[in-house]
């Protein structure tokens, strides 16, 4: 058997095969990591801090405090350690697999061959199953590093903490424990979004691919922020329920991984009903992956070459062209708002921008309510005005502004704005332009929502009185968000992050707190009667007129910048402190 | 001998070809001509066997392509319409990759690049990511890529693009040298005088069927024109041209 294998894998044919494939999976990680992770115009060192908050931060935050606490528990009863420990598991099971979800999500399109293989490497003698093997085997690398990378910090320092106490495994043992179950929870998240990729784009093209993708970045990064802030405190609780009656939670995978950890770990069977599961769903997802990705590789190739591409966001489109001509005056102002939103709905990467600030607008929003919503702190109550309800609309608004005018810093084709700078707006016209651009796709769309929400819910005049007031804070934030803009949305050059990583973390932490928990009490004060609420209005409008005067006479002899000046970088550059 | 024989493309029940038939020997040079929409794109694609016909068959000396497509591919070099290659490898690298899937021992495969680099005057720019390379130098870098394996049948769509006046004469002289060493050659083309020089024959495509597919000498003489240009605007251009020219340069002026 072994000389007919030999033999086979001696034959030329497959030795060029099997040189084919090394090379494309070379160039296949070069691709992954420079067309997703490590854009054109992306700092590699804003990366790798992105990368190492992602990485350090379960070992340092989590694991290492874990030394004091399981000295601390020496004397605790078993069935509290045991609970404590299976909490503090499923955690670093749940963040890894939330972790390795985004990692897809991020490298959503660079997975599988696309039109541009097919034109490139298609014309050349190499079988499409070779090219979609080193796709995938690109993808399996990259993704079994990251996994490492997430979990062996992790694992040594938890393992080394815990297994100081008597109740938990020796070291070796629960090292094992940790890197086995992690890894196969993030193996096993990665593969089956693969597996379900594939599976999309075989029966519903890929257009329904990629909306699935913005539909997964988001909901990875809100449970990612949700995990981080607010798991760790109704975790116990969780678990608690879940050791006294396990079989309601036996379709939550990181429940299987978690009873997969503790069998590893101490041999505890209390969960080892769900370990079968943990092992045979991971298998079923690796087989799977391979038959979907190779199996169909040349049929997807030829399709992805045959499907003519069409336009996308043609509702929002036509709206946004309707909107325009009934309400945007003057026609540049006109063309730039169309253009706007022509980039904002067909750029990939700004709705995966936008879809990253509405991930964290729900996870930072929903805070508030979480405490009442789980019964922690008092009961959730909607249908009368509470500061933590006013919070979400505020805390939406909040980053729909910001992410907008994040957005709009981006070009799309930096190398086909030569048009506008033939024309050269000016930098009123540009402000209007993306003033409307705030308004139309973030302001005002929360504040109808809000407006709808409130009908239902409150009094008709308390709903009114509401919806006024967050449509004037949002307006009043999208002034602010625009007091120093120059540039045309989408057309003027991005700084290269390295100039750019500023230190206005604070200044943007603190406003959001501020709108959080300081403006959502101050607008539930407001709405106790229509006097407090008009004079809470006035004073928007007022702010909004005078933030309006005041750019007007900054700005007033300004041009529109399309190219990066250096000198307008004055803040801290964190990239140089690490260097 | 390189035959096309009835071949039909559909995307999706819209037919791009109709019934096509051209043939190619070792040592000529066709053209491939035809407005925008008429089918060359996708004659090229399925020529080069990216696209698999709806019908028909296309043979290279008499065997049907398909059963041993990539024993086919490994005869053919190509030159893509648009320059589409991997913009974040640097020139070096891209040959490199391209070289090593067509099974080319790594020291040759050096010294062809090595030479392929200095003759298209881009030896300078080997540590730059072609991400910032002009059209012309990344067509450069997809000419070296369709010629380093040294093909049976060279396939150029566009090849011309971006190219300046000098490295638009070397492709002449390329082109001709090839097909005096025996190479099959399909030009496909919207320059009218390159085609005209370089070409033995020339296939004229019009909504997706062969409307002329003879030399140059024997089309000029069948419609009575003085130049190829002529021949095509008789066959392939149902537009009215001065009329449409002339309104263009009006309408904003009304």
């Amino acid at each position: 058997m072994t000389s007919r294998l030999k033999a086979a894998l001696g034959r030329p044919e497959l030795r060029h095969e099997w040189h084919q494939f090394r090379l494309l999976s070379r160039d296949s990680v070069r691709r992954l990591l420079d067309s997703v992770l490590v854009a054109r115009d992306a700092d590699p060192m804003l990366f790798a801090l992105w990368f190492m908050a992602l990485a350090m931060t379960p070992p340092l935050l989590v694991a290492a405090p874990k030394f004091v606490q399981y000295a601390f528990l020496k004397k605790a009863p078993a069935a509290l350690v045991l609970q404590i420990a299976t909490a503090e598991r499923a955690f670093f099971i749940l963040y890894g697999m939330l972790a390795t979800a985004l990692l897809a999500a991020l490298t959503w399109d660079a997975l599988f061959p696309d039109r541009t293989d097919q034109e490139i490497v298609g014309a050349l003698p190499v079988r499409p199953r070779t090219l979609a093997g080193a796709r995938l085997a690109a993808a399996l690398g990259v993704g079994t590093a990251f996994a490492a990378a997430i979990s062996l910090p992790a694992a040594f320092i938890y393992s080394a903490a815990s297994s100081t106490h008597p109740l938990i495994g020796a070291f070796p043992r629960v090292l094992a424990a940790h890197v086995i179950a992690t890894m196969m929870a993030c193996a096993c998240t990665f593969l089956g979004l693969m597996s379900l990729r594939a599976i999309v784009v075989m029966c519903a093209g890929e257009r329904v691919a990629d909306r699935l993708a913005l539909v997964l970045q988001f909901v990875t990064i809100v449970m990612l922020v949700e995990t981080f802030l607010f798991l760790p405190s109704v975790l116990p609780n969780i678990i608690e329920a879940l050791l006294r009656d396990h079989a309601s939670y036996a379709w939550a995978p990181p429940v299987w991984f978690t009873a997969l950890f503790l069998w590893i770990a101490e041999g505890n069977s209390v969960l080892g009903s769900h370990v079968f599961k943990a092992v045979s769903v991971t298998a079923t997802v690796t087989v799977l992956v391979f038959v979907v990705s190779l199996l169909p590789a040349a049929w997807i190739g030829r399709r992805v070459l045959e499907v003519r591409s069409r336009e996308r966001a043609t509702g929002v489109a036509t709206l946004a062209r309707s909107f325009a001509l009934l309400w945007v005056r003057g026609p540049v102002v006109r063309s730039l708002f169309m253009f706007g939103v022509s980039s904002l709905v067909r750029s990939r990467r700004h709705t995966i921008q936008l879809a990253t600030y509405f991930g964290m607008a729900i996870a930072v929003g929903v805070l508030k309510l979480l405490p009442p919503l789980l019964s922690l702190r008092g009961s959730l109550v909607l249908d009368a005005p509470r500061a933590y309800t006013i919070a979400v609309p505020l805390v939406l608004m909040f980053f729909a502004v910001f992410g907008l005018r994040a957005a709009f810093s981006i070009p799309t084709e930096l190398d086909a704005n030569w048009v506008l700078r033939l024309v050269q707006p000016t930098v009123r016209e540009s402000v209007r332009a993306s003033r409307w651009l705030i308004v139309m796709l973030g302001v005002a769309p929360i504040a109808i929502v809000w407006l709808l929400f409130t009908l239902a819910m409150w009094p008709a005049q308390t709903a009114l009185g509401a919806s006024a007031l967050i449509l004037v804070t949002g307006l009043v934030l999208t002034e602010l968000a625009l007091s120093n803009w120059t540039k045309v949305p989408f057309a003027s050059a991005h700084e290269p992050a390295t100039e750019t990583l500023k230190s206005k973390a604070a200044w943007y932490t603190t406003a959001l707190l501020m709108y959080q928990f300081i403006l959502s009490e101050l607008q539930f004060r407001a709405l106790q009667s229509w006097r407090t609420t008009i004079t809470h209005l006035a004073v928007g409008v007022v702010l909004v007129i005078a933030i309006r005067t005041w750019r007007a006479h900054m700005l007033r002899s300004r041009t529109p910048t399309f190219d990066v000046i250096s000198s307008e970088t004055t803040t801290l550059n964190l990239s140089e402190a690490l260097s | 001998m390189l035959d096309m024989i009835d071949v039909s493309k559909s995307y999706r029940g819209v037919a791009a070809v109709r019934m096509l038939s051209l043939s190619a020997r070792p040592g000529q040079v066709v053209g491939l001509l035809g407005p925008n929409g008429s089918g060359k794109s996708t004659t090229v694609k399925m020529l080069i066997g990216l696209l698999r016909p709806s019908r028909g068959q296309i043979r290279w000396q008499g065997e049907d392509i398909q059963p041993q497509l990539l024993d086919y591919q490994r005869l053919v070099g190509y030159v893509p319409e648009e320059p589409r290659l991997y913009a974040y490898l640097k020139a070096p690298e891209y040959l490199e990759l391209v070289g090593g899937l067509h099974g080319i021992e790594h020291r040759t495969l050096r010294q062809r690049i090595n030479r392929y680099l200095e003759l298209f005057g881009l030896e300078h720019d080997t540590e730059a990511p072609m991400s910032a390379f002009s059209k012309g130098m990344r067509q450069k870098v997809l000419l070296s890529a369709a010629l380093l394996h040294d093909p049976e049948i060279v396939i150029l769509d566009e090849p011309s693009s971006g190219l300046d006046v000098a490295f638009t004469l070397i492709l002449r002289r390329l082109v001709m040298t090839l097909a005096a060493r025996g190479k099959t050659i399909i030009y496909s083309s919207h320059e009218m005088d390159m085609v005209e020089k370089i070409c033995n024959d020339v296939v004229i495509l019009h909504r997706g069927h062969v409307v002329a597919h003879d030399s140059v000498t024997r089309l000029r003489e069948l419609v009575h024109a003085a130049s190829l240009e002529d021949v095509f605007a008789a066959l392939a251009v149902d537009q009215d041209v001065d009329r449409i020219g002339t309104e263009l340069a009006t309408v904003a002026a009304e």
